[in-house]
């Protein structure tokens, strides 16, 4: 009897081992993704000076200027645009699907939001260079519609089913008490799930945001195609004009960089990294003032959390709606009248009815009562005649004239004070204070109308998509492609589908059983507050935020190069194990606190140890949530490009060997788009990829339907 | 209870009322310049008369609006496409040490790659980019320079101005397998197969019948994503000889790899899609082939030629609207 029952604490205590071994991986990613990248990047923006990489306005390669504040700012404002946008349809679809729509109904839901997640962002991508893009340019009637806006919107819909699968996981979790006492307290349904059970999920839908919030920062290959990707440092309220992201900025350059150029843009990603570690120690700090017991009373003294966010995101809004709007005028200094200008054809026009936009010193257009007056051939200034348009020249006795001057009224005049900024000001107080009013007293039925409405986008732009795709795709589907051997001529993907399999397969190998005992570990094992789950649950959120093509650069650095592999399979596989790690663990996490401890309590007093408990009891309850994270991890391995291109190489055959180079279906996909040879086969691609999400999504979704019936 | 619910009601759908008109209005601030923008959509809305002012040159397209903005199209800093376009078309200017650099505005729009120019430029009336004659320009309408038509003859006649070299670099030592490879893309047969996709470099006209010496092993080749097309191409061609047998694994990486990865030996033979940076001046480097760069815009833009400094005038930001550029 002792024997077997110091057996059983052997067991126990080796299995404990396991489990923290495998939780410490995450600590241990984050530290060697830190170590090499930082060795390779810190030094080149030391040489380059600190001060002047970041706040430098010019990113000029070739003339070795390496500023990256447009970069930055660029990252920041599509990111808020995708969150402003992605998480309150994203939060209300959630609340949708898992508290208001009927049976039926979510039926067809919940697949096709795993089908979202699962659709490679080179898909988005088009997607949006070919239907959003135009839309924005004819609705803003602009000269292009790669913009802020563009990317903010595509990333928005591409973050949903992140921030829709994760916050509808942790209200499931929400015990039925809490929604049963608000309702007898005489709360409606809607109020007792946006008063009650909402705020009661509030640590996943934070881990939901958080995630937002890492795929929109780091998304690459979509940006790219939509965001304009100009260097120039960018306004808030100019969402009509391109940006360039960090991301953005690491994937166009790094092909054809060599030298200090590559090291730079290294570095590049050590700032993104550097700012997902600031988004993260903030969301911590957030999270963890709500979760820590004496702050229960505290916040009861301040305002409520809905009411800050609501007020700050207000605030955003009217930031970037105002200034475009211009309630405060510009504060202008007239520098000197225009007598009169002459348009091609020799028409002279009257100075004092010309209006006009300088740009770099050079008049564009000029207007005459709102009408275009054609191109400037001369123009007359105190009655001298200059040829051209150039004003600079022109007003070389004024040098205060900036290039931002304007013309208006015929006359010059320098923008002594942006009413832009005013208006921003005005506009972040207005928003902050509606949307404050608008979050303390949202009346149930509204609350009702939009969940429902959410719930309709989602829909819409899910359909939209998938049939865009299937459209562009289906006819084109043809028996070459699917020869077992490519080659030129046929593009088969057959290839890269056996390719994807085994990325799939040997990725899953490595990272579930390490992601699934982490959580055990974090959930079953350790101590509530213990100061090392702290750690980890810290390493495991940077991880999570870490953008697939910093992954990527990681991977080139340690396991192409550090290690030796190459461009090869196992050196993509393990890239990407460390990038679907966080989702596993967290995933895996929530599921198994969703399990009722009367389970466990139950097991424990019949007898059964610890790990029994675990294998035979908790994680069969759980199954069904990790599984969706299992799912969310093929779909993001399936779709990834950013992170493989640097990792497993573009190698279109069948692999040999785990050494070998390799090509997954939507790196194909990437190949066949980039060369601008093979487009209708990669739409064909993109179509058959659609089927693998769909397929893995319903064997998966049959086991979980299996194992919760067992 | 209920009035209070209706005053609820009222006040959301006026803000959000409020939200549409700002958005509505959001087109109408920039003629007075108080946006803060500088470029942008400007006044294009209030254009829609602009033909009894400024000639059209083909009046069956009148409904192309000349008066709006240019969208230019580039590619990042480092390709090998613009590199070759910056140089070709002289469009530079002294930075402050005085050396001349690429001058290509800020403003202009950077697609990732080829495709994304030509996606850009099919869907942008107002658009006009370049990309390698190589890839398929049949979505875009493609412009003579100066007058010439972009054509093989063009450019080997030396008329058509915009072309390029394609570099393959190697390490002087090289395995038998690799060195069996490289002579097979120097010989009469590969250069047929370059001639069908490119432009054969005339300097490889005298190739010989290709002879493998048999050599069996791995070469990897790696770099350019223009040139592994017809790398592609060339391997095919290469496994159905008898009597060659060594196995090539073509791999991309872009141009900086074709030079970076070859001398660190995890390339066999690199493909650099410009000219080879002098810091690999110390590698063998051999031109493979020519390529034409192309000038496209939209298939509804009446533009059918362009001049060469009207190319350089508008990447720098010079022209900015396409009435100027016919």
């Amino acid at each position: 009897m002792s024997k077997l029952k110091s057996l059983r604490i052997d067991r126990e205590f080796f299995a404990k081992g396991v489990f923290g071994a495998a939780a410490f991986t995450a600590v241990g990613a984050v530290i060697l993704i830190c170590v090499f990248l930082f060795s390779r990047g810190v030094p080149a923006i030391w040489e380059a000076g600190i001060i002047k990489t970041i706040t430098g306005t010019q990113w000029a390669p070739k003339s070795m200027i390496f500023g990256l504040l447009p970069m930055i700012v660029g990252s920041i404002y599509v990111t808020t645009g995708a969150i402003l946008i992605g998480v309150p349809i994203g939060i209300l679809s959630a609340v949708f699907m898992a508290k208001i729509c009927p049976k039926p109904l979510y039926r067809i839901l919940k697949p096709l939001i795993n089908l979202l997640a699962g659709i490679p962002s080179v898909v988005y991508g088009f997607f949006g260079a070919v239907v959003l893009v135009p839309q924005i340019q004819s609705i803003f009637d602009l000269s292009g519609g790669s913009t802020m806006l563009a990317a903010s919107i595509l990333l928005g819909t591409m973050i949903l089913p992140t921030v829709i699968t994760i916050t509808e996981s942790s209200l499931r979790a929400v015990p039925r008490e809490y929604y049963e006492g608000a309702v007898a307290l005489g709360a409606s349904h809607e109020r007792a799930v946006f008063r009650v059970l909402l705020p009661a999920a509030k640590s996943g839908v934070m881990a939901a945001v958080a995630l937002g919030i890492g795929r929109a920062i780091g998304e690459t290959m979509a940006v790219i195609m939509v965001a304009g990707n100009q260097t120039i440092v960018r306004l808030p309220w100019q969402v009509t004009e391109g940006v360039r992201t960090l991301t953005a900025n690491v994937v166009i350059e790094m092909g054809y960089s060599s030298g200090f150029h590559k090291e730079m843009l290294i570095a590049t990603g050590v700032v993104l990294f550097a700012f997902i570690l600031i988004i993260n120690t903030v969301f911590n700090y957030i999270a963890r003032k709500g979760e820590s017991p004496k702050a229960v009373n505290k916040t009861k003294k301040g305002p409520p959390t809905g009411l800050v966010i609501g007020a700050i995101a207000g605030a955003v809004v009217g930031l970037i709606i105002v200034p475009n709007i211009g309630i405060v005028p510009d504060v202008t200094e007239t520098l000197v009248s225009i007598d009169s200008i002459t348009v091609r054809g020799g028409k002279v026009i009257e100075g004092s009815i010309v209006d006009a936009e300088i740009y770099n010193g050079v008049i564009r257009k000029a207007t005459v009562d709102g009408k275009s007056a054609g191109l400037i051939e001369s123009l007359v200034i105190n009655g001298i005649t200059i040829e051209g348009t150039n004003v600079t020249e022109a007003l070389s006795d004024f040098p205060s004239v900036k290039d931002e001057a304007i013309i208006t009224g015929g006359a010059v005049k320098n923008v002594v004070f942006h009413g832009a900024f005013i208006d921003a000001i005005i506009g972040a107080l207005i928003g902050a204070v509606l949307a404050a009013l608008l979050a303390r007293s949202m009346p149930d039925k509204l609350l009702k109308v939009l969940t429902w409405a959410a719930g309709g986008i989602t829909v819409t732009v899910l359909t939209f998509i998938i049939g865009y795709i299937l459209i562009k795709g289906v006819p084109h589907l043809t028996p070459a492609l699917f020869e077992p051997e490519w080659n030129t001529t046929n593009q088969s993907m057959l290839p890269a589908i056996i390719n994807t399999a085994a990325m799939v397969l040997c990725t899953l190998l490595i990272a579930v059983p390490l992601g699934v005992f982490s959580a055990i570990f974090l959930v079953e094992y350790a101590k509530r507050g213990n100061r090392f789950v702290k750690v980890i649950r810290t390493m495991t959120e940077t991880l999570a935020g870490i953008p697939s093509i910093v992954y990527g650069l990681f991977g080139m650095i340690f396991f192409v190069q550090v290690m030796g592999w190459g461009f090869s399979l196992l050196a993509g596989a393990f890239t990407l194990s460390i990038m679907v790690l966080p989702i596993i663990m967290r995933t895996t996490e929530e599921a198994l606190k969703a399990v009722p401890d009367p389970y466990r309590e139950g097991a424990f007093g019949l007898g059964a140890g610890r790990l029994r408990t675990v294998f035979k009891i908790v994680l069969p309850a759980a199954s069904p949530g990790i599984l969706s994270g299992i799912i969310l991890s093929v779909g993001r391995i399936v779709g990834e490009t950013a992170a493989l291109m640097f990792t497993a190489g573009l190698f279109a055959q069948i692999l040999g060997s785990p050494m070998s180079s390799t090509r997954t279906l939507a790196v194909h996909m990437y190949v066949l788009s980039g060369e601008g040879q093979f487009r209708d086969q990669a739409y064909a691609t993109a179509v058959v990829l659609l089927l693998v999400v769909i397929t893995i999504n319903t064997l998966s979704s049959l086991i979980a339907k299996k194992v919760s019936k067992a | 209870m209920k009035s209070n619910l209706l005053k609820k009601l009222l006040a959301t759908f006026l803000s959000a009322g409020l939200v549409f008109t700002l958005a509505a209005c959001n087109d109408e601030d920039t003629t007075t310049g108080g946006g803060g923008g500088t470029d942008k959509a400007t006044t294009a809305a209030q254009n829609n008369n602009t033909g009894d002012e400024t000639q059209t040159d083909d009046p069956t397209e009148s409904d192309f609006d000349l008066e709006r903005d240019i969208k230019l199209i580039t590619r990042d800093a480092e390709s090998g496409t613009r590199g070759a376009l910056v140089d070709l078309a002289d469009i530079k200017k002294e930075d402050a040490e005085g050396k001349k650099v690429d001058a290509i505005t800020d403003e202009a729009e950077v697609a990732g790659g080829t495709a994304q120019v030509l996606t850009a430029v099919e869907t942008n009336e107002l658009a006009i980019g370049y990309v390698s004659l190589d890839a398929d320009t049949k979505s875009v309408k493609v412009l003579k320079i100066g007058g010439v038509e972009a054509t093989t003859a063009n450019i080997l006649a030396g008329t058509y101005k915009l072309q390029r070299e394609f570099n393959l670099t190697r390490k002087e030592k090289l395995s038998d397998a690799a060195e069996d490879f490289w002579n097979f893309i120097f010989s009469a047969e590969g250069q047929a197969i370059i001639g069908d996709k490119l432009i054969e470099y005339p300097g490889n006209k005298d190739a010989k019948p290709f002879e493998s010496n048999g050599a069996s092993g791995k070469v990897t080749v790696g770099g350019s994503t223009s040139i592994q097309p017809t790398m592609d191409k060339l391997v095919e061609a290469y496994k159905a000889i008898g009597d060659a047998k060594a196995t090539v694994e073509v791999q991309g990486g872009g141009s900086g790899p074709g030079e970076t990865q070859v001398d660190d030996g995890t390339f066999d033979i690199g493909m650099v899609s410009r000219d080879v940076k002098s810091e690999f001046s110390h590698l063998t480097i051999r031109v493979m082939a020519i390529d034409g760069i192309a000038i496209v815009v939209n298939k509804s833009n009446p533009t059918s030629n362009i001049e060469l400094d009207d190319i350089k005038k508008a990447y720098m930001g010079e022209m900015t609207i396409w009435a100027e550029l016919n």
